[in-house]
């Protein structure tokens, strides 16, 4: 609607992502599009509030910035404050951590395909917002939504045997974690595996068929040719303990390097329109040191997968340009399942490991460094945990980096591109709208970790006219 | 008789506590009963609930009610229904989930939900005196009712 101050696009909420925000689009004189920003809206401030806290408390307290990937918080902050503590956990606590991370991968990456994304890729961006859900997707595809569901399940249920619970769960401890598995536990995770790998990889096959029968428009659709960051180790792939590196467009390595290092290399950049800040390479600067993060970010920075089966498919991922790096946004999905198939194989090789039923669970220290820092690969990117503690361990200073704000830039720009190509002025069909809303799926972010939000979280989009006047405000609740 | 008791709500904002509250006491009368239960404690409804429904004879789901004007708790069946409050999976109730399962061709067990209004809804993980008091007669409710089932 117009409002009476003259004119504008937004939208608002942004639907079937995790958090809420905002869209607004400024128009020209001729109706076309001046630019369009993605606008996160909440502000949370766990940095502040937790200052003088004993450091030895943030991994109880930090998952509660999100429901969905309190494990990812909850394993940075372990590692933020094993580095406190100037210990190196046991190889038991080390691969337990790492299993319970991979149970948060599949089911996060699974709610973000077969939950929030895969309507639109089944039904189309502009299918009727009635059908276009997950409740459509049982109905038409049945066969998927019971996909979706079991690995969620599957995932879920790692987490809570480790954890107790399934979402906010307590494991890890500073210095290790609190409990093993057992060979009863390690034998049902492993029985679940290959029927849920089996269908995955159909699945797998199915978004392949999608992309190609779409292939114009999945090559183009908010893609861009930019630089990518992600963890590897001995070059590979890696989600939870390795180095931090940087690819370029045209796939050379721009910087590797070790996660207590990352605020040499990581700048954030701050716009007064958003609390999601812009992090950015520092060696280039705002905007031109952007990157992405995230399952693309990910499969594009690292050399190989070093699982059989995923590192194949990783081989067919690249197959589809010729220089093997994919900057093809509605890539994203098809990177996303390529690493539940990855961390359905990392989770064989972990139970299949004797260190995961091990009695070793914790080393401990008195020592009480001044700063710790923690990086794994969340869901939706890199994330870093960096605290600063007194000689008591009462934390003083806290920088949360989380994966959405890697992907900030990116998003902007997406949403932009599909503004500017399917915008004139200020009537705007829902399904374009929803393209939009698509670029940000994409990305799977998590606004909730991003502002660190509280209560609901719906997105706007608003169209401004020439003059600055709100045109248009289209709102979801 | 397999019965899957579900309590939900956020423990963190005072009497939307109660599902994670009541739900325990349900389930523990039940099990004294000599029923099969499952207990299922979480912040909100997502839709992997359907697999631990699938197998139960009775689903009784537990939560908070923020409308208290329509009296202290209820004690309703379920049907399923393809409306959703608000626009994500956030906020899916029971009646949505049997129509999620309906739509997967699963079968699904008879559902009640037990709505208990709340009076505060503020952080603290304290519920308020009126809210644990309704609570405690939905309880005696519960019991008379199941007692008429003769399980």
């Amino acid at each position: 609607m117009a409002d009476k101050n003259g004119k504008t696009i937004e939208i608002n909420p942004i639907t079937r992502i995790e958090g809420h925000g905002k869209i607004t689009v400024n128009l020209k004189d001729d109706g076309s599009v001046e630019n369009a920003r993605f606008h996160v809206t909440q502000f949370r401030g766990f940095e502040v509030f937790s200052k003088g806290r004993d450091f030895r408390e943030m991994p109880v307290i930090t998952p509660r910035i999100c429901g969905i990937c309190p494990v990812s918080h909850h394993l940075a902050s372990a590692k933020a404050c094993d580095a406190i503590m100037g210990v190196k956990v046991t190889p038991t606590a080390h691969k337990l951590r790492e299993l319970m991370h991979m149970g948060q991968i599949i089911q996060s990456h699974a709610l973000s395909f077969f939950h929030l994304s895969s309507p639109d890729i089944l039904f189309g961006f502009d299918a009727d917002p009635a059908i276009r859900n997950i409740a459509g997707v049982a109905q038409k595809h049945p066969d998927l939504a019971l996909l979706g569901i079991g690995m969620r399940k599957y995932g879920q249920e790692i987490i809570k045997t480790l954890g107790s619970k399934k979402v906010h769960p307590w494991h890890s401890i500073p210095g290790g974690v609190n409990r093993s598995v057992t060979e009863t536990e390690k034998d049902l995770m492993l029985e679940g595996i290959p029927s849920l790998k089996a269908k995955l990889k159909e699945t797998i096959e199915l978004v392949k068929n999608y992309l190609d029968e779409h292939d114009e428009q999945a090559r183009t659709f908010a893609s861009f040719d930019g630089s990518y960051m992600g963890l590897v180790k001995n070059g590979n792939l890696e989600l939870f303990d390795g180095d931090i590196r940087i690819k370029g467009p045209r796939g050379r390595i721009m910087d590797q390097f070790k996660d207590k290092d990352y605020y040499k290399y990581i700048g954030e950049h701050v716009e007064k329109w958003s609390y999601l800040k812009f992090p950015f390479y520092r060696n280039l600067g705002f905007p031109h040191g952007s990157y992405r993060v995230g399952p693309l970010g990910r499969v594009n920075a690292c050399d190989d997968i070093s699982t059989p089966e995923a590192s194949a498919e990783l081989k067919k991922f690249r197959s589809r340009t010729s220089d093997g790096m994919v900057h093809y946004t509605l890539y994203y999905h098809y990177a996303r399942l390529l690493e539940i198939l990855y961390a359905f194989e990392r989770t064989e090789e972990l139970l299949n490991d004797s260190d995961i039923t091990g009695s070793d669970l914790r080393v401990t220290s008195r020592d009480i460094l001044p700063e710790g820092i923690g990086v794994i690969e969340a869901p939706r990117g890199t994330l870093i945990h960096h605290y600063e503690v007194n000689d008591k361990g009462a934390i003083e200073k806290v920088n949360l980096i989380v994966a959405t704000g890697h992907n900030n830039y990116a998003m902007n720009k997406g949403v932009e591109m599909v503004a500017m190509e399917n915008i004139k002025g200020e009537n705007v069909d829902e399904g374009v709208l929803n393209s939009m809303e698509h670029v940000i799926r994409c990305y799977d972010p998590c606004l909730s970790c991003s502002t660190h939000a509280v209560g609901k979280m719906p997105l706007s989009v608003s169209i401004y006219n020439a003059e600055g006047y709100n045109i248009k405000t289209i709102e979801k609740h | 008789m397999k019965v899957l008791v579900a309590g939900y709500g956020n423990p963190f904002r005072e009497d939307d506590k109660v599902g994670h509250v009541l739900a325990p006491m349900v389930a523990e009368y039940l099990e004294k009963k000599g029923v099969e239960v499952e207990l299922w404690i979480d912040q909100q409804l997502l839709p992997e609930i359907v697999e631990d429904m699938r197998d139960k004879d009775l689903a009784i789901f537990v939560d908070s009610l923020a409308d208290a004007s329509t009296g202290d708790f209820h004690f309703t069946e379920m049907e399923p229904d393809p409306d959703i409050e608000g626009l994500n999976i956030h906020s899916m109730g029971p009646s949505w989930i049997l129509h999620l399962m309906k739509s997967l061709d699963i079968e699904y067990p008879k559902t009640f939900l037990i709505s208990v209004a709340g009076q505060s809804f503020n952080f603290s993980d304290e519920m308020t005196d009126t809210c644990t008091e309704r609570m405690e007669r939905s309880f005696d409710a519960f019991r008379e009712w199941w007692e008429t089932l003769k399980v």
